[in-house]
């Protein structure tokens, strides 16, 4: 119980202060498409140089995870993702708002993040040692079955066809081996000048969802789109948060998920929301009711991608080994401070880091209330216009994409991928499959080049990817993964037949 | 029973899932075909390893894509083929957008684009002085927004072009 010596440091005022700022910033950041996590921590590191050490951590840690929790509100109201640990979070909130229930989405959001959150910040606290063993046993063999397991869980959600959703994934994968290969550095599929830096995770996360988006809202200022403006919807809070925390199941599952991935190093939160969402439809008595408004996808997906952030620090300040980019940032912010990451954090430099980790309970507390008043007063946003909201998320998506590597080449493949993305979707392909390919394709070809290096050395390439626990129950997840989303579409269409007569 | 009104709408919405699973099918199809062209033929086959992985899975769920055409399972998983032409004036701006982008300047630049949508989708009752003005007004607004979390709050520096 050592961290409880340092809680009084976090209720300083000036510390209590630095918290309410960055919960704010972080939520509104967060909200924001494009600036992500990652990219909002990146920002904030130089402003904590001329900190101390403590109350620099404090900011970044409650950015972290206020941004987190912010890009489920572009998720919900306008179905774009503040960062790709929000795709999962769109898939129902945004249905859910369409149906004139914005408001109890967003309480689910904000309920199920702090819960999540709550929860593997404790984890961190209570289960640090013995986690940051386990992350040493993922080898490159076992995130390779990682990231195929990300990909068949994507390409079967969010997608109404299993064969849609994995070739959609396929092409996500295809599209991230644009630009150098990770092992020999050679070009690959550089077409273009403007292909030459590759695909880049957050550009084609904006264009994919944000530039259908405003195709769509043009449609609607005509008159002629499927979208329907909607109300924020009456939802009375106390209401909200009682069914929310009613929902064991799906916040367990979101939790769990949450603190398995978190852990994983290089995994993130946008597997770890995947992951959650397709196990609660899996375990759902109501699986088809999932994508179409379903609360029990924003709870599962939004408490896995919070409960990711405290065990997304357990191998960074045990191992040194990032569990998520934005914990790689947060590396670099312990780096400039002198502190580096090892047993000494937990005794040399005991008062800094427990302040940081009690800091980011408060910050959760923060993050729920200033959340839940946010989504009091964000009912402007489903009022604004059709053609003020495209012509806002199109310039949004503009900046936004040119902020991350100040390059023009990537608001063009931007714009290009959306306005492909549009047609696609209108031939039943999905997003999320695609955002997530990109994602998981580097980490899936990197560990997939190394482990075979290893494998020719040892006991050959099948053995090596097969042997071990880890691997088998990887493979066996992904063999049930796969089979069970088949035969629940041959279910769906059979009742479907049988409906038609 | 089912009137001949109901039949017909009925078998229009099936030759519409008809065509958009052979359409979806044929577009996957054909970008497959140029991911397996490009990954097999250059000759490093280490460089290429994992694409070619890629593309030969891409092509074997193609087939699959086809059967579930023709077999009608696949056939209503979209939302329809038809061109949307209410689109198309958008299509102009944003591509007129990204053409003067970084000549004009990024904010001036967004500034007319994100005026000329408002214009050309707020229908018949956004014409006249005083809309055109309200448009005007809210469009130079969020500009500033946007020039004080960029270019001051995140010190985010687009290119000038000769506008700004």
């Amino acid at each position: 119980m050592e961290f409880l010596n340092y809680f009084g440091e976090v209720f300083s005022l000036y510390h209590l202060a630095l918290l309410a700022g960055g919960t704010l910033a972080g939520l509104i950041l967060g909200a924001l498409p494009g600036l992500s996590p990652t990219m909002a921590v990146a920002l904030l590191v130089p402003f904590t140089f001329h900190m101390q050490p403590a109350s620099g951590l404090v900011l970044l840690g409650a950015m972290y995870t206020a941004t987190v929790a912010g890009g489920a509100i572009s998720a919900i109201l306008v179905n774009v993702p503040g960062a790709p640990a929000n795709i999962a979070t769109a898939l129902d909130g945004h249905e859910l708002a369409r149906k004139g229930r914005a408001a109890e989405a967003l309480h689910y959001c904000f309920t199920s993040s702090f819960v999540g959150g709550v929860l593997g910040i404790l984890v961190l606290i209570f289960f640090t040692p013995p986690l940051a063993e386990l992350a040493l046993k993922f080898g490159p063999a076992e995130l390779f079955w990682i990231a195929v397991l990300g990909i068949t869980v994507i390409g079967t959600i969010g997608a109404k066809s299993v064969l849609k959703g994995l070739l959609s994934g396929l092409i996500g994968l295809a599209l991230s081996t644009i630009g150098d290969n990770p092992m020999l550095g050679e070009d690959r599929f550089i077409f273009s000048e403007h292909l030459v830096g590759g695909v880049h995770i957050v550009v084609a996360l904006i264009g994919l969802f944000a530039v259908p988006q405003v195709l769509t809202l043009f449609g609607e200022a005509r008159g002629s789109g499927s979208l329907r403006m909607f109300e924020l919807g009456e939802s009375r809070l106390f209401e909200s948060i009682r069914y929310n925390l009613s929902r064991v199941r799906s916040l367990a599952i979101g939790s769990v998920a949450g603190v398995i991935v978190g852990v994983i190093p290089g995994a993130g939160g946008q597997i770890a929301g995947l992951v959650a969402y397709d196990q609660a439809r899996k375990s759902s008595r109501n699986p088809q009711n999932f994508g179409s408004g379903e609360p029990d996808g924003v709870i599962a997906a939004e408490s896995a991608n919070n409960a990711m952030v405290g065990p997304s620090l357990v191998p960074l300040l045990t191992l040194s080994i990032p569990g998520s980019p934005t914990a790689a940032v947060l590396l670099g912010g312990l780096l400039i401070h002198g502190l580096f990451p090892g047993p000494d954090l937990f005794t040399i430099h005991a008062r800094v880091t427990w302040t940081f980790i009690n800091s980011l309970i408060v910050a959760q507390v923060l993050m729920l209330v200033m959340g839940l008043y946010l989504s009091r007063h964000s009912g402007w946003v489903v009022k604004v216009p059709p053609h003020f909201m495209a012509a806002a998320i199109l310039v949004l998506a503009v900046f936004g994409s040119y902020s991350i590597q100040s390059s023009y080449s990537d608001v063009l493949i931007m714009m290009i991928l959306g306005a492909l993305m549009f047609f696609g979707g209108r031939l039943g392909f999905s997003p999320a499959p695609v955002v997530l390919g990109i994602i998981l394709g580097p980490i899936a070809e990197d560990n997939f080049l190394q482990a075979r290096i290893i494998a020719e050395s040892q006991e050959g390439v099948v053995a090596y990817f097969s042997s071990g626990a880890i691997n088998v129950c990887l493979i066996l997840a992904i063999v049930f993964s796969i089979s069970y989303s088949v035969y629940s579409e041959w279910r769906i269409r059979r009742k479907n037949e049988s409906a038609r007569g | 029973m089912e009137n001949p009104a109901e039949k017909r709408v009925g078998a229009r919405v099936g030759g519409v899932a008809v065509r958009v699973a052979i359409l979806s099918s044929a577009v996957a199809s054909a970008l497959s075909l140029v991911y397996l062209v490009a990954s097999f033929y250059p000759d490093d086959a280490e460089v290429f390893l994992f694409p070619r992985i890629i593309s030969v899975l891409m092509a074997a769920l193609c087939v699959f894509l086809w059967i579930d055409a023709f077999t009608g399972s696949g056939r209503d998983a979209a939302q329809g083929d038809g061109f949307p032409g209410d689109i198309l004036p958008g299509l102009g701006i944003g591509a007129l957008y990204l053409s003067i982008l970084e000549a004009v300047g990024f904010y001036t630049a967004s500034f007319l684009a994100f005026f000329a949508i408002a214009v050309v989708y707020s229908g018949d009752s956004g014409r006249g002085f005083k809309p055109i003005l309200k448009k005007l007004v809210i469009a130079a607004l969020f500009m500033v927004i946007l020039y004080l979390l960029f270019w001051q709050g995140l010190h985010m520096r687009t290119p000038r072009g000769f506008l700004f």
